[in-house]
């Protein structure tokens, strides 16, 4: 379980998150939804350590990570994985090595282990034949799926997702958030999703916060969110209708779409 | 004021910097696979341009040497001269230009690169150190294979410095070399050495901070390499200058 208790948070020196508080249950797929600018992956980099709030606690399955050393953050992170919204793949290396990096240098597995490992969870993913390729030859969408894959090949009990679905084309976009589920369903990974694709949101969270000019809004789930009377959701709820609606009619080759 | 607090914060960085290094350094946290690939990348393919380099450098000394001291008949030291600027001065300040330019940049371009497009924060996020991944290897490559650089760099000063004696002035090697032992000795290789070393960390150092800072996309990185060639440049010839000085100090 993942908790925010009235957290204030700056980034480049603006005051980016006041007073936040929401609870990302365990086991279950959180999404932080809202406007650009509104905090969401501020969230994310509280929640791993490479930002320090201002004021305000942060509990990590009951520890509270505010004033954690750094030695401390190493050890926390193993708990942790992160899919960053550019995917953030070391470029010099291969996608055998991205993907054997943890489970090489960090846990000092031999080359030999860990590369039988990696070249089964790539094959789960539909990389096997991406291996040897590097992060450059790749698509947007193997990208994102061998980050998923450098996270989770050493199986963290958290997964922080920024923007996992931003660029891709809708078929690919499917596939993210099939995995995303899967992840979550298979090994019971508390998940949490920022984004603002928001047919993607409808998709995989169980649970839905929205964040809007620094302050949250603890909803529910998103069916929740679509039927709540609260006149700031119901602005929010009204602009994710409208992009399901694109979305679907997208998906059926509705008006609009070429032949 | 600005470059004032900017040169305050480079050498607080780099103290800093220079600090982490060494703690892991002496934890004995070298990975030796990535030692060796940056040893190979650093230290080898800089051996080519080195060696060019100072092959120029030795030829236009021994040019301006053979002439004039041929006129005053002390031809014979010509060699012994070379050798003496060689190791004292061409050396280090001739080949610190060039991996400045060479080493440095790529560094600076690669770490920053990685700083840009998050690949920092991703190491942090598999619970590895930057430090220990990156700059570790990269300093401790840079301050191995410096001096086995040098020597190098010092035999294509040296041939080409006869060459241009012996084309321009018609000196043998044997008479190129009359006066070598009279003139150095094992000193002035230790401070060859001692230069070498010094110049291979602070220039991997600096590019590591100033790659480290990138930020702002391709303007950004562009602004990091320049900053960390112009730097290292300044503090090749600073160190140059403070270490000679050291070093006569202490050779009395």
């Amino acid at each position: 379980m993942i908790e925010f208790h009235d957290v204030w948070a700056r980034y480049d020196a603006e005051l980016v998150l006041k007073g936040v508080s929401f609870i990302a249950q365990s086991r279950k797929i959180t999404a932080l939804v809202g406007p650009s600018g509104s905090g969401k992956s501020t969230a994310l980099r509280l929640i791993i350590g490479f930002l320090k709030p201002e004021r305000g606690n942060i509990l990590v399955e009951g520890q509270s990570v505010v004033g954690l050393s750094e030695a401390g953050w190493v050890e926390m992170r193993r708990k942790m994985g992160m899919v960053f919204q550019s995917s953030a793949l070391f470029d010099s290396l291969t996608v055998l090595e991205n993907v054997g990096f943890y489970p090489h240098y960090v846990q000092r597995q031999p080359w030999r282990k860990v590369r039988g490992e990696v070249l089964k969870l790539l094959a789960e993913l539909g990389l096997s034949s991406a291996a040897n390729k590097l992060p450059g030859e790749l698509s947007g969408g193997m990208r994102r799926r061998v980050a998923l894959a450098r996270s989770l090949i050493y199986r963290p009990k958290i997964l922080l997702y920024d923007e996992p679905t931003t660029g891709l084309d809708p078929q690919m976009t499917d596939v993210v958030n099939d995995l995303i589920r899967e992840m979550n369903e298979r090994f019971g990974v508390t998940s949490i999703v920022v984004s603002h694709d928001l047919p993607s949101i409808s998709a995989v969270a169980d649970h839905v916060v929205l964040l809007d000019e620094g302050e949250s809004l603890e909803v529910g789930s998103p069916r929740e969110l679509l039927r709540s009377s609260n006149p700031r959701l119901q602005a929010f709820a009204a602009s994710w209708r409208e992009q399901i609606r694109v979305h679907a009619a997208e998906l059926a080759g509705g008006p609009g779409m070429a032949e | 004021m600005t470059y004032v607090v900017g040169i305050l914060e480079f050498i607080g960085g780099i103290t800093l910097l220079l600090s982490r290094v060494l703690g892991l350094l002496f934890r004995g946290k070298v990975n030796a696979v990535l030692l060796l690939r940056q040893m190979v990348l650093l230290g080898v393919n800089s051996i080519p341009i080195t060696m060019l380099v100072l092959a120029f450098g030795g030829a236009v000394f021994s040019y301006v040497l053979a002439d004039e001291m041929a006129k005053r008949g002390a031809g014979s030291l010509v060699g012994g001269m070379l050798l003496l600027m060689l190791l004292r001065q061409i050396i280090p300040l001739f080949m610190g230009t060039v991996l400045a330019g060479d080493i440095g940049a790529a560094i600076t371009g690669e770490i920053g690169t990685m700083r840009i497009s998050e690949q920092i924060d991703a190491l942090k996020a598999l619970s590895t150190n930057p430090d220990w991944y990156l700059t570790l290897p990269r300093v401790v490559a840079g301050v191995v294979m410096t001096p086995v650089i040098a020597v190098f760099a010092g035999y294509a000063g040296w041939y080409s410095g006869y060459f241009v004696a012996h084309r321009t002035a018609g000196m043998s090697y044997a008479y190129f070399t009359t006066n070598i032992r009279s003139l150095v000795d094992w000193k002035d290789v230790t401070e060859c050495f001692v230069k070498c070393v010094v110049l291979g960390a602070s220039i991997v150092l600096t590019a590591v901070y100033f790659g480290m800072r990138a930020k702002g996309g391709a303007a950004g990185l562009a602004r990091a390499v320049t900053q960390s060639v112009v730097v290292n440049v300044v503090l090749i010839y600073m160190f140059d200058l403070l270490l000679t000085m050291l070093i006569n100090a202490v050779k009395g």
